[in-house]
């Protein structure tokens, strides 16, 4: 425990059990209710994923294909969440920001990359447990392989996640470095902006050449299924699709480990090793003189000086541009803050990007159905219906993200609001209106989308609408709500703020009201049962006037700070 | 005319530590009122839950006899405040700022221009109000506030540490611009740590510790309460006073 990035883990850790030590009996509550919580979707996922690989063992002629096609995709995604969190991490915190300026500034600064891979590896072990130990989990009962298997295929899971934060670590670094070569001495390519944008197109573009590779436009004609003529095929057509993945040997290795084929299993281990191994080395070497390349992404555009280069003949410009008064103010403040923050765009891109996929796999589906003529029209119900579900988890994504810590992340600024002659009310209004109007506009233009796919009828695409725009107000402010009855002025940080119990408590409710919405959409389209969707939007009323006239009683008893060493 | 900002038996506390006990204060139009005091004393404390921040555990507090607790968009419309620590949304630029903050306090976009325009010249800061706040020096972001709290022409400045960050021109030009504030009527009650501001700018000076005013008055009366000398300076007074009771 004597080395430099020993004793900073030490530090953070002693710092995290001193802040237990304070009322320790309701932060061990609330963690036990989160640990529960984590626990319920990770055996929601682990059943899910039971049924799904039992299901798939129905299939005798396709099973093994089918099984391995799952376990690559499965892995593929993990491995895009992964190092596409990692890299917004890097971008965002270690490049542009003053937490851990004093470590830059003593003799052991070189400790920095590693200690900021150490944070990400930290904060990837979410998903780590929560998506592959319920795969692992999952495999083992259904194939039931022996405890050893199952911590090797973990620990394979484990190191396909640290590749992927090596990929990001390197892309990040490996992008400023050649920024830097091209800038020349005044590095005046070197910016995260910069930086950003490369490596968000090398994403973009890798992950468009996954898709276009790994999903195809035609399942059927993928498959070379013969539609009358069914007979065997084998999984070297699944293999060939993903060949160039990182995934794609973690996959194998569990594919092989199920059937209990150990050469095969530790060939696929050993690739996955190197492949770390050589990505370490690479990352090493990327992150050579990291400090020059630090020091310039600090100064952004510095605008220390009030006299030189500056036209003060510029008119005043006007604010807010479009709407009026209090309200109005607040709600372009809202839109003006989340446009310029890099980070924000880039996170709703990255959850949009995942939702038009989505949304695009249905289109696909739908084809197919159509051209094969397979599937009842229950099923294509079900899937029409899914819809209004599958949107409102990434609205709860949203929410989470955004409107879920809006509150608490007004910390710093809240001296703002808080001193001028302005209720807490319009302050909610305007956040209220802001993002349920930004959120239906994302969703609509989604719904459109599935409506022009479906092709519904009148009645049922604005019934649609209706109950996804309910769906989604509701949600907007359900986050909203628990964001102000909870507030946390210890942290300013959405991820952090999103992962607390009242975060997970939102995502559970927001996620089960999604569902209850789906669903009775799916009543109406199957056994026209208006009545389910009078009640939903009866009920949802009725949340939104309660959460509405309750939000004012706890708006009233909100304190900017909640312990003397904040105030 | 009334009283300006009216403290009675002001007591704060968070959990079981009492950050401000039992305090009583009555600020006067025109005053400049200085409150000095160690670290931990309680005056951002105080400050905070005059603005409205806070909410007192016990006590009352009026800005221009509008109870702060009971009345809030009446107290805060009389007032201006310059927090500490100047944070600012970070993709904002200065003048959008001043734009928000004018909003708030409900002046006309005619107007709010204006009076943008003409603040902006105070501490020369034409022509940077283009830029976000991230992107600003702390000394600017520090200017960018006092403007913010100028705007509205408000009936009193709550000032936590006034100099903090600013260069010794910038401190020149606050202390000429709190000096004509005062003598158009306005009142300013700051909080502060640097005595010479409080000795140069104050006509009265508080002094709190451990959460309690210990004493209240002007230089002079302040030198008879710690029985020194007549030209002993506020840092002998504040030494004595803090060490003794």
């Amino acid at each position: 425990m004597n080395s430099p990035l020993a004793r900073v883990f030490l530090f953070k850790i002693r710092s995290a059990l001193r802040y237990l030590k304070s009322q320790t009996a309701g932060k061990i509550i609330t963690a036990g209710i989160g640990m529960l919580l984590f626990l319920g979707v990770g055996f929601s996922i682990y059943r899910f994923g039971v049924s799904g690989l039992e299901f798939l063992q129905g299939y005798i002629l396709y099973k093994e294909a089918f099984t391995l096609y799952v376990y690559e995709l499965y892995l593929a995604v993990f491995f895009y969440i992964t190092s596409f969190s990692s890299m917004l991490f890097l971008l965002f915190t270690l490049l542009r920001s003053s937490d851990d300026n004093w470590i830059l500034a003593t003799p052991k600064f070189k400790i920095i990359p590693f200690y900021y891979l150490g944070k990400i590896a930290s904060s990837s072990l979410i998903s780590i447990l929560l998506l592959a130990v319920p795969l692992t989990l999952a495999i083992k009962t259904v194939f039931e392989t022996s405890l050893l298997s199952f911590f090797l295929m973990l620990l394979n899971v484990s190191l396909l996640s640290v590749i992927a934060m090596l990929f990001s670590v390197f892309l990040v670094f490996a992008t400023a470095q050649l920024l830097k070569m091209v800038s020349g001495k005044t590095y005046k390519f070197v910016t995260v902006f910069n930086i950003m944008i490369i490596c968000l197109f090398i994403f973009i573009l890798l992950l468009v050449l996954g898709w276009k590779k790994a999903v195809p436009s035609d399942f059927i004609e993928f498959w070379q299924i013969p539609i009358t003529d069914v007979q065997e095929f084998d999984v070297n057509l699944v293999e060939t699709r993903f060949t160039f993945m990182p995934s794609h040997s973690p996959s194998l290795f569990l594919f092989h480990l199920q059937e209990d084929k150990y050469p095969e299993a530790i060939f696929h281990f050993a690739v996955t090793t190197v492949t770390t191994a050589i990505l370490a080395i690479a990352t090493y070497l990327s992150t050579r003189g990291f400090l020059t390349i630090w020091q310039k992404l600090q100064e952004g555009s510095f605008e220390a000086r009030t006299k030189i280069n500056f036209d003060k003949t510029l008119p005043i410009g006007k604010f807010p541009k479009i709407l009026k008064g209090q309200i109005g103010a607040l709600f372009e403040k809202e839109f003006v803050v989340m446009r310029r923050d890099l980070k924000d765009i880039a996170w709703v891109s990255f959850i949009l990007s995942l939702w038009l996929i989505y949304t695009a796999i249905n289109l696909l589906l739908k084809r197919a159905m159509q051209k094969y003529d397979f599937g009842s029209e229950s099923m294509a119900d079900t899937v029409f219906a899914f819809q209004i579900a599958v949107g409102i988890y990434f609205i709860t994504a949203f929410v989470l993200r955004y409107v879920f810590p809006s509150f608490s992340t007004e910390r710093k600024t809240a001296w703002i609001i808080g001193s001028s002659p302005v209720s807490l009310k319009k302050v909610m209004y305007s956040k209220f209106f802001f993002f349920s109007f930004l959120f239906s506009i994302m969703g609509l233009g989604v719904s459109i989308f599935n409506l022009v796919v479906f092709l519904p009828g009148i009645i049922p695409s604005l019934l649609y609408i209706l109950i996804f725009i309910t769906t989604v107000i509701t949600t907007t402010l359900l986050g909203l709500f628990l964001g102000f009855v909870f507030p946390n002025f210890e942290t300013d940080n959405p991820e952090v703020l999103g992962t607390s119990v009242p975060g997970l408590i939102f995502t559970f409710a927001a996620i089960l009201y999604g569902a209850w919405g789906a669903l009775t959409f799916y009543k109406y389209i199957r056994l026209e049962n208006l009545a389910c969707i009078a009640t939903f939007e009866v009920v949802s009323f009725i949340l939104i006037f309660l959460m509405l006239r309750f939000s004012f009683y706890f708006l009233k008893r909100i304190e900017f700070a909640q312990s003397m060493f904040l105030a | 005319m009334s009283t300006i900002l009216e403290i009675s038996n002001l007591t704060k506390k968070f959990g079981s530590f009492v950050a401000v006990n039992n305090l009583s204060l009555k600020v006067e139009p025109g005053e400049i009122f200085a409150l000095i005091g160690p670290n931990g004393s309680g005056k951002t404390t105080i400050i905070k839950i005059i603005v409205g921040l806070l909410k007192a555990t016990e006590g009352k507090v009026k800005i221009n006899n509008a109870d702060v607790e009971e009345d809030p968009i009446t107290s805060k419309s009389y007032l201006g405040y310059i927090p500490d620590e100047p944070s600012v949304w970070n993709y904002l630029t200065g003048e959008e700022f001043l734009h928000i903050v004018g909003t708030l306090h409900n002046i006309e976009e005619k107007e709010r221009t204006k009076r943008i325009k003409s603040l902006l010249k105070i501490y020369d800061l034409e022509g940077i109000q283009k830029g976000y706040f991230q992107n600003y020096s702390r000394g600017n972001k520090q200017k960018f506030t006092f403007l913010g709290a100028l705007l509205h022409k408000p009936e009193i400045l709550v000032i936590d540490e006034p100099a903090v960050g600013l260069d010794p021109k910038s401190i020149s030009t606050t202390e000429n611009e709190l000096q004509k504030y005062t003598k158009a009527g306005g009142t300013i009650f700051m909080a502060t740590h640097i005595l010479s501001i409080a000795s140069s700018t104050a006509s009265r000076i508080g002094v709190l510790k451990e959460g309690k005013l210990i004493t209240v008055g002007n230089l002079n009366e302040l030198r008879k309460q710690a029985q020194l000398a007549s030209k002993a300076s506020l840092e002998d007074i504040y030494l004595k006073l803090t060490e003794n009771k």
